[in-house]
């Protein structure tokens, strides 16, 4: 029925859709005119700086002119040499594999636990004990990696408490930063400390919104718990579930640099180097501000690829989608 | 001798070529200065000056030391400091556009790149002007390494403190040694090795025999082999000179390989920490602090706290020691003179308006350079054959800032001044007597010369951070057996290729065929 | 048909055990496996340098001391940049909930016109940035650099929060806001007499969550205040951080004092004073969550 008319709305001549539209806009300008910081906002910090994307294809010299911006224009094209420097090397395939298992895993393991967690939270009987968790797992995010590190390596380190229990024991000592596939589990378990309650958050607003006469309902009509987590808990918050989900996989590339660079060492490399780490260290010591743009243009270009893409199929499956 | 003329041509060099810059006006760099070239002078009230700095300068506003140097040189400064992070960005975008800071504090990379691009100020005229006592504060050499081809400088560097100092040395617990049997320190590598297959075999696994590596950021060692382990096998630094003058890199040297060889069986002996590849110096020392190492990789910077909590566990001076500079069997021993910069300071292009006063500021502080850098004598410190010692608390209380608010220094006098610092407790200056100023006395001879710490390439200067830790994360991964010699040299060498390794080859022998043949 | 309902409600009341009793699980064991590290570091915060160092430190401070704390909170730098904090996420929270709900309401009308050229414009936003220095330029064009605007407005349109509320928004009952509009309510009155006191939670959320992206803020503070005083905490933390040895070299003035605090314990310090506000913000939050419970019921 619905989608019969929005076909219908659809074929309406072009000049009726302008004319409903003038109509609108003259029955709610304040609807428009509260568009108008977000968007000059937008303008001024978001599309402005646009023109700057340039300088991935340039060999940018900040001091080429009197000031940076002149410096754009006074800088060599170079065509793609910028992508080929980042791309071309025989590591960067590995590092890019790398970067997706490590991030994919984050997805498939990392995403829903916040999820669980929260509608969970939400079941706990004891209201102060409800928040006195929420509040306990919120407090990681606020370390910085450099403080996780320090921690996790005391606890993790060959020599440290797990791994003096597990000799004690009489097994043999767990290299957590030093076997390669072992310390992929040690980012994301690390990555989760920090960031679970974090993302909690998120979805408690949603969560508590839920009006109880759905509740009320469900238990007039026989449903059990798991029942109303089911059809009433889950769907509530899916649209935020999918929002969330969609930007995940858009950051697929880029999420984990802080982390991996300062819990990573040279003996796994070979697992934990993403692009972020990879394009650091072979660039320690160089201003090189076109090696950075390019890298920004290549992360953007595959992230919206991404975006869209997720986007799409969520459409399709869950009828939802971010914009 | 044949330094002494060498450094005499390079002054007349320098003169000749300091008048000629003099007599070109249409220098882009003298755009600023252009006009008062002529007239040079002091503002007649004393401008509040503004630096730019390293992030820990911006805690040395309102401090005693900050006070000290007001009231010594006239001055009011503001010290403003870039973040810790980001720094070179902050750096460039702010001297990219107009702005308002007098003078600027670099590090080696970021002088580099802003003297290539022209955003510093050649100091010389000024210099000249108002402060030409600042020239012999200085070698002849140091000064080449921040000027360009016509001489004209763009920065007035500090130097490290020390000019051969053994900067990594090895802690050892001789109480744990003693027990083993052990009451002689290892002069030479075979020794140092028996030692260490002594402990092994006397404890097992109840110690780390030996942990490392130790080159944290701010120290003298940046080499994940410690120097005074790589000085028995005749290498003394990533870029060295053979003996026919070429310009020849850590992995091309003739025992690289023998001394890789011999960590690597260290290593597999279970003489070497585990964690050799994944261990951070804060993890090193934690391990020599808690008593789960017998002898650990280390330097000055963090003795005292280490040492406090051996200490605590009932350990006294005499058990620690030493292991400076080691030998070869056949005497082989080369360690690298210290000397390199600390940091520039420089005056940006866009802003040189005060730039005479701020070049009076530096001349002013290097004239009260005691007062400023150690105190009052009898208050301070006091003169202890012929070495300033502290009297504390007061000298932490009221100079232990000074040596971030120094800019530069008249060295000679600097590096007497700075080992007050090492004074401060007595298992430091063990430490640097045992380590330096031994091999000062005994064998001077170890000393290889610094040949590039001075080279103002930027290639090397802006490439070679990169290349330096791609070397460390090989050698570590070869003292651990994940790498190895014959298979992943390969790998390496393309690494080094990629890293501009042989473009950075050309330019250090350029530049030492010009300073040293 | 009786029977049936007893059934009903022994699944039930199973099903409510079984949920509750895992719910509960669930919060023992992440209480355990947030609570041990981070008791851990505020542990080390205040304990001695060489018991941290020796390793005698687990969930109580060992060899108690408090200078550390002292010593950061004196270092000239910190209460400025304390302030400077605050001020830039008060102000940061208020610009960026104003201009977000502003956008977000008119989003969430079912009948917006334009719909699809806003998308647009948001896809792209979110998508692709221009890059370090032509923001740097348009900043400095602006006079901003070394103002705190320069870190305040970047920031306030964020994209994502602005979705968050938009979504709320229209998870909201359709009917009041439609019968609001029958009573003759203009668009301002509609959201403000309607729609925002229903939407305590998200406010509150996205206040949170606005509240700690400018509180953690980093990248911004460092490149564009680059002058001392207009320093942010976390500049500050991330300065000490890198230079801990400045700390404790200054404790090397007598014999005692010398291994008071090692580099663990300054990063545990600083690490506590930089979390303890954001912490502190977060049972009010809760309290909102809680309030919106009862308003939206009452009006939904």
């Amino acid at each position: 029925m619905k989608n019969r008319k929005s076909k219908k709305i659809q074929r309406k001549p072009i000049s009726k859709k302008i004319k409903d539209t003038i109509k609108y806009i003259r029955l709610h300008p304040t609807l428009y005119l509260m568009l108008i910081p977000g968007l000059v906002l937008l303008a001024i910090f978001e599309f402005l700086p646009y023109y700057g994307i340039t300088i991935a294809f340039k060999d940018y010299n900040i001091f080429a002119a009197d000031n940076p911006l002149a410096a754009i224009g006074a800088s060599e094209w170079v065509g793609f040499a910028n992508f080929q420097k980042l791309f071309g090397s025989s590591d960067f395939m590995r590092v890019l594999k790398n970067t997706i298992v490590i991030n994919g895993l984050r997805i498939i393991i990392l995403f829903p636990i916040p999820i669980i967690v929260a509608i969970f939270l939400r079941e706990v009987r004891s209201k102060k004990f409800m928040s006195v968790t929420q509040t306990a797992i919120y407090i990681p995010y606020f370390f910085s990696w450099a403080v996780i590190s320090g921690i996790f390596n005391s606890l993790l380190g060959s020599y440290g408490v797990v791994n003096t229990v597990i000799t004690k024991l009489g097994f043999e000592r767990v290299g957590f930063f030093q076997d390669p596939e072992i310390f992929r589990g040690v980012l994301l378990f690390t990555d989760g400390w920090k960031s679970v309650g974090y993302n909690v958050v998120l979805f408690m607003a949603t969560l508590v919104a839920i009006s109880p006469e759905l509740y009320e309902a469900a238990k007039i009509d026989g449903a059990n718990k798991w029942q109303e987590i089911c059809y009433i808990t889950l769907p509530s918050i899916l649209p935020t579930i999918v929002m969330v989900l969609i930007l995940r996989v858009g950051n697929l590339l880029t999420k984990g640099f802080e982390q991996i660079l300062v819990l990573y060492n040279p003996a796994v490399y070979d697992s934990a180097d993403i692009i972020g780490t990879y394009v650091y260290r072979m660039g320690i010591g160089q201003m090189d501000f076109s090696r950075s743009a390019a890298l920004g243009l290549f992360n953007s270009v595959v992230s919206a690829t991404l975006v869209i893409g997720t986007n799409y199929i969520s459409k399709k499956l869950v009828k939802r989608s971010l914009w | 001798m044949k330094k002494r003329v060498l450094s005499l041509i390079l002054v007349v060099a320098m003169a000749v070529s300091m008048l000629m810059a003099c007599g070109k006006d249409n220098k882009e760099d003298d755009k600023a200065a252009s006009g008062t070239n002529t007239q040079i002078k002091v503002a007649d009230v004393k401008p509040t000056l503004k630096l730019l700095g390293s992030s820990s300068t911006a805690d040395l506003n309102d401090t005693i030391e900050a006070k000290v140097i007001e009231e010594a040189t006239g001055y009011t400064v503001e010290y403003h400091g870039l973040p810790a992070e980001n720094a070179n960005q902050a750096l460039m975008l702010t001297l990219a556009n107009d702005n308002d800071y007098d003078l600027v504090t670099m590090n080696q990379n970021q002088f580099t790149t802003l003297r290539a691009n022209g955003a510093l100020l050649a100091l010389n005229d000024y210099i000249d002007a108002i402060a030409p006592e600042l020239w012999d504060c200085i070698s002849e050499d140091a000064w080449k390494g921040v000027s360009d081809e016509e001489g004209n400088v763009y920065a007035l560097p500090k130097l490290y403190s020390a000019e051969t100092e053994v900067a990594s040395f090895m802690v050892v617990r001789m109480d744990l040694c003693r027990k083993a049997g052990i009451t002689e320190l290892p002069t030479t590598i075979s020794e140092f090795k028996n030692m260490l297959v002594t402990l092994k075999n006397y404890y097992g696994d109840q110690y780390i025999i030996l942990s490392g590596p130790y080159n944290p950021a701010k120290t003298g060692n940046r080499m994940n082999i410690p120097m005074n382990i790589s000085s028995a096998f005749g290498i003394y630094n990533d870029w060295m000179v053979d003996k026919d003058g070429k310009v020849i890199y850590m992995t091309e040297h003739e025992n690289f390989d023998e001394m890789m060889t011999f960590m690597n069986d260290l290593y597999k002996e279970g003489i070497i920490d585990i964690d050799y590849a994944s261990n951070s110096s804060t993890g090193v020392d934690e391990k020599l602090a808690s008593g789960k190492a017998i002898i650990a990789m280390n330097s000055r910077e963090t003795l005292n706290t280490t040492f406090a909590t051996l200490e605590e566990s009932g350990l006294t001076e005499n058990d620690i020691e030493y292991i400076g500079a080691l030998h070869g069997d056949d005497g082989t021993c080369t360690y690298m003179q210290t000397a390199q910069y600390g940091a520039f300071t420089g005056i940006p292009v866009k802003n040189a308006k005060n730039a005479a006063d701020s070049i009076a500021w530096i001349a002013e502080k290097v004239k009260n350079q005691e007062l400023i850098a150690i105190g009052e004598e009898g208050v301070h410190f006091n003169w202890v054959d012929g070495y300033p010692v502290p009297i504390q608390p007061k000298f932490t209380d009221e100079r232990n800032k000074s040596s971030s608010l120094t800019h530069f220094a008249d060295m000679e006098t600097y590096q007497i001044q700075f080992s007050a610092r090492l004074q401060k407790t007595e298992i430091m200056w063990k430490a640097y007597t045992n380590c330096t100023i031994a091999a000062n006395e005994n064998e001077p001879e170890i000393f290889v010369p610094a040949y590039f710490a001075y080279c103002n390439s930027e290639t090397y200067a802006t490439g070679n951070t990169a290349l330096l830790k791609s070397l460390n994360d090989y050698i570590a991964l070869l003292v651990t057996g994940q790498r190895n010699l014959d298979s992943d040299m390969k790998t390496f060498n393309a690494d080094f290729e990629n890293f501009g390794g042989e473009d950075m080859r050309k330019e250090l022998q350029a530049w030492y065929d010009a300073a040293f043949k | 048909m009786k029977d049936k309902k007893m059934k009903n409600k022994k699944i039930r009341s199973r099903s409510a055990k079984q949920v509750s009793f895992i719910a509960n699980l669930m919060c023992i064991i992440l209480l355990i496996l947030v609570l041990v590290p981070v008791l851990h570091v505020a542990a080390l915060a205040f304990s001695r340098g060489t018991a941290q160092l020796a390793g005698k430190v687990y969930l109580w401070p060992v060899d108690f001391q408090i200078e550390g704390l002292k010593m950061v909170m004196t270092q000239t730098g910190f209460l400025r940049s304390l302030l400077n904090s605050i001020y830039i996420t008060v102000v940061g929270v208020v610009i960026s909930l104003v201009v977000q709900i502003l956008f977000a309401y008119p989003l969430s009308r079912p009948k917006l016109k334009g719909r699809n050229f806003l998308t647009a414009v948001l896809a792209i936003a979110m998508l692709f940035s221009g890059g370090l220095v032509p923001t740097y330029m348009v900043i400095n064009g602006l006079g901003l650099v070394n103002t705190f605007w320069a870190v305040i407005l970047p920031g306030a349109m964020s994209t994502f929060n602005m979705l968050l509320i938009r979504n709320y928004f229209e998870g909201l009952p359709e009917g009041v806001i439609e019968s609001a509009y029958i009573d003759g309510a203009g668009d301002l009155q509609a959201l403000f007499k309607v729609v925002l006191p229903m939407s305590t939670p998200i406010i509150s959320t996205v206040s949170l969550l606005t509240a700690i992206s400018y509180w953690n803020s980093y990248f911004g503070p460092s490149i564009y205040l680059t002058e001392g005083d207009k320093m942010t905490l976390q500049v500050f933390i991330r300065n000490l951080m890198a230079d801990t040895q400045t700390i404790t070299e200054q404790l090397e003035r007598t014999e005692e004092t010398i291994g008071l605090l090692s580099v663990t314990t300054i990063q545990s310090v600083v690490t506590v004073l930089a979390a303890v506000p954001m912490i502190a913000i977060y049972p009010l939050c809760q309290r909102f969550l809680k309030q919106g419970i009862t308003i939206g019921s009452e009006k939904g």
